[in-house]
């Protein structure tokens, strides 16, 4: 009951301060709002400038193939219903359409390969049609590889045993980066399939693009400030005891190992709070969709665990309350940073960020969020999962015996 | 009497100096006890270690037959902080609710505590308001009410009436005197010699750590002497052996120093009487009186007489 009444005080007191009411609520929706706003009409639909893509198609079907995958591609492409997002331009051969990204005349460039169709018909082992963006354009980026994502759906769908997989590489122009989308065939593909591709714009009642890019921003900044919070729990102990609050707690018949222990269930009740209404309210306002309850209730037991468990690692650094601030602001921003927090709606970042981002919780915990947005279940989650929460327990034990050996030093119970 | 608070040979130390230097003392069953010192004696180490908030180097201690420390003796114990020990961002009434909870306090019994306190108080009025809009005083009574919620057997105040207006404090000293009489011991510590002097059955004096008397007020006066102390500047060339022999026979009065200066101590077993025939005598000697202090013999010549400083050093 005591640990109860102490978590609920800490409540109530972080309840009532409003700047970190903006911190855990405000800020995290006000920048999704920001972005929700630049990209939406008053309609709500979306509102991105076109983007050029310049089209090499080098495919060469075989004689006597039933379709040309390339061709049913570039038209499926050059669609009328996807002309307000994508401008196609063919070109002739691979160099001229990277030459049009390096130059600007295009924010992506896609080479058909010369072995498409065969691939797609089992002709050929595989077939690799490499997306060249230019990465000073990601919103761009993101809407091309959106729309070539749905054309390749609907080919490899035409070919009944098709699968397709993503996959990041360096791109060879100009630095940009590029994405190729391999297509893998079956073997036993059947031959003289169809290759009718029908093709819609991403609107209607499926996630649009900017309410999914809104949901990425909105799980990296949620995660961002939940950190932020988690730090500021924690350092409600140096406050405590700054104010003469612990020290008088000390004095009552409670023990140490309680009021420590409230201590962190009123910062987890708290996360809980924060992580429940930035969920509930950004699904109202934004129409985000955030997975399946079981994934979506371990995501946030597992990022609650991370940041509070980090929050009392980085406790153990400062001295005074007025350390803590400018401390957690450097640490949590350069660690979100790197956990990829600050560019969560970037397709194009190189393998190298990827691994970096793995050395932060914030990095596994948006790594988690990431699969539950993509409505994956828990065993896809696993992994994410149990390394965010793994990371937040070893804060945990490195950082409670140091809190626990300074806030109770002396102390005769 | 039985002992609520017994202290043998109680010792603390922070590096090279001694806060608490093997202290004895015994609080009885109902007594107002004093802890009177200067700042930096050694009085709020004392209560710390009494309060179970810090581990002592050596010696023992109880309260109420149980080691300090224990769960039981703080749950016998309320303990008013030297500083404001609130949370500015809840209500006088939810602060009193959560510290009521932290002694074990539930449901009924809870409300009617804090209903009374805030009574007693005076802050019923305000009990919804956020402790952070609260004048310095209106903080000190509920950092005291916050300690009385469970009706505890010993409580110790440490200087609860520092940095606060006349009237906050009289009310202060009202209600420890009320709690006293109610049957609560209490262990007062005060750098203010008149509340020792007011409130105490039994006053001990603490300097460097060391307990250096205790008893009753009168006790502690006895021990000085019951001479009244008149300091005397006499004005213009003064020759000291001619004034010293002005006063050296005047009756129940005996010259305790003398300064080339013209400055003059002398005792008196009273003063009122003496002070008549003083100023005859230098008149009479044409020797003028510039100026004439009386003490009469207080907890702060007492002080004085046993550490060579005044107690606001």
């Amino acid at each position: 009951m005591k640990l109860l009444a102490l978590a609920w005080k800490d409540l109530r007191r972080q309840s009532r301060s409003g700047l970190l009411l903006v911190m855990m609520l405000g800020a995290p929706l006000l920048l999704t709002g920001l972005i929700d706003l630049a990209f939406s009409s008053p309609a709500g639909t979306p509102e991105i400038a076109t983007v050029t893509l310049a089209v090499a198609n080098l495919d060469t079907p075989p004689t006597g193939a039933p379709l040309a995958a390339g061709h049913t591609l570039l038209a499926a492409l050059s669609a009328p219903e996807l002309a307000p997002l994508v401008h196609v331009v063919p070109v002739d051969g691979a160099d001229a359409a990277r030459a049009m990204v390096a130059r600007g005349d295009a924010g992506a460039a896609l080479v058909i390969p010369a072995d498409f169709t065969a691939a797609l018909l089992g002709r050929a082992s595989s077939a690799t049609a490499t997306l060249t963006t230019d990465p000073a354009r990601p919103l761009g980026a993101g809407v091309v590889k959106d729309v070539i994502q749905r054309a390749l759906d609907g080919l490899s769908g035409s070919a009944l045993a098709a699968r397709l997989t993503l996959q990041q590489v360096a791109g060879p122009a100009a630095g940009a980066l590029a994405m190729q989308a391999a297509m893998l065939v079956a073997t036993d593909a059947p031959r003289g399939a169809s290759a009718g591709v029908a093709m819609e714009a991403p609107a209607g009642s499926s996630p649009s693009f900017v309410t999914r890019m809104a949901a990425q921003v909105m799980g990296a900044m949620m995660i961002f400030f939940v950190f932020f919070t988690g730090a500021y729990g924690a350092s409600s102990l140096l406050r405590e005891q700054e104010e003469g609050t612990l020290p008088r707690l000390y004095t009552t018949p409670t023990g140490a190992a309680t009021v420590l222990g409230g201590k962190f269930l009123g910062t987890a009740m708290t996360l809980a709070v924060q992580i429940a209404v930035l969920l509930s309210v950004s699904a109202l306002v934004f129409g985000i969709r955030w997975g399946r309850p079981l994934p979506l209730v371990l995501a946030s037991a597992a990022l609650i665990i991370a940041a509070a468990g980090f929050g009392v690692l980085l406790l153990a650094f400062v001295r005074t309350s007025r350390q803590s601030g400018p401390m957690f602001g450097v640490v949590l921003t350069v660690t979100g940073m790197v956990g990829g927090l600050m560019t969560s709606t970037f397709t194009n970042l190189p393998a190298s960020f990827e691994l970096a981002s793995r050395f932060t919780p914030q990095g596994w915990a948006m790594a988690a969020w990431r699969l539950c947005l993509d409505g994956r279940g828990v065993g896809a989650m696993a992994v994410s999962l149990v390394v965010t929460v793994a990371i937040g327990l070893a804060c945990l034990a490195v950082g409670v015996p140091l809190m626990r050996r300074r806030f109770t030093q002396g102390v005769a119970s | 009497m039985s002992e609520a608070i017994a202290v043998a040979g109680l010792s603390k130390r922070f590096g090279d100096v001694t806060a608490v230097d093997a202290v004895d003392l015994e609080v009885r069953e109902g007594e107002l006890f004093s802890l009177l010192g200067p700042n930096g004696a050694g009085k709020t180490t004392l209560m710390s270690m009494l309060s179970g908030l810090l581990r002592p180097d050596a010696g023992r201690a109880s309260i109420v037959g149980h080691p300090i420390g224990s769960v039981a003796a703080r749950a016998a114990l309320g303990v008013v902080p030297q500083d404001i020990a609130l949370y500015p961002d809840l209500s006088a009434r939810e602060n009193l609710s959560f510290w009521g909870r932290m002694y074990d306090l539930r449901g009924e019994r809870l409300r009617r505590r804090c209903d009374e306190l805030l009574e007693v108080v005076g802050l019923a009025d305000r009990q919804r308001d956020r402790v952070g809009t609260f004048s310095g005083g209106m903080k000190r009574r509920l950092n005291i009410a916050a300690a009385l919620l469970h009706e505890p057997r010993v409580v110790v105040l440490d200087e609860p009436t520092v940095g606060i207006d006349p009237q906050s404090r009289r009310a202060i000293l009202d209600y420890v005197q009320a709690l006293n009489r109610d049957g609560a011991t209490v262990l007062y510590t005060t750098h203010y010699m008149e509340e020792a002097q007011e409130l105490s059955h039994r006053i001990a004096i603490l300097d460097h750590g060391r307990v250096l008397a205790l008893g009753t007020h009168e006790e502690l006066v006895r021990k000085v002497g019951e001479h009244d102390v008149i300091d005397l500047e006499i004005a213009g060339e003064v020759d000291l052996e001619h004034i010293v022999g002005i006063f050296a026979d005047l009756p129940g009065v005996q010259v305790d120093g003398a300064e080339g200066d013209g400055s003059l101590r002398l005792l008196a077993e009273d003063s009122e009487t003496a002070l008549p025939l003083l100023f005859q005598r230098a008149a009479a000697h044409e020797a003028p009186v510039r100026s004439v202090t009386v003490t009469e013999p207080n907890l702060e010549s007492v002080f004085l007489q046993l550490t060579g400083r005044a107690l606001r050093d």
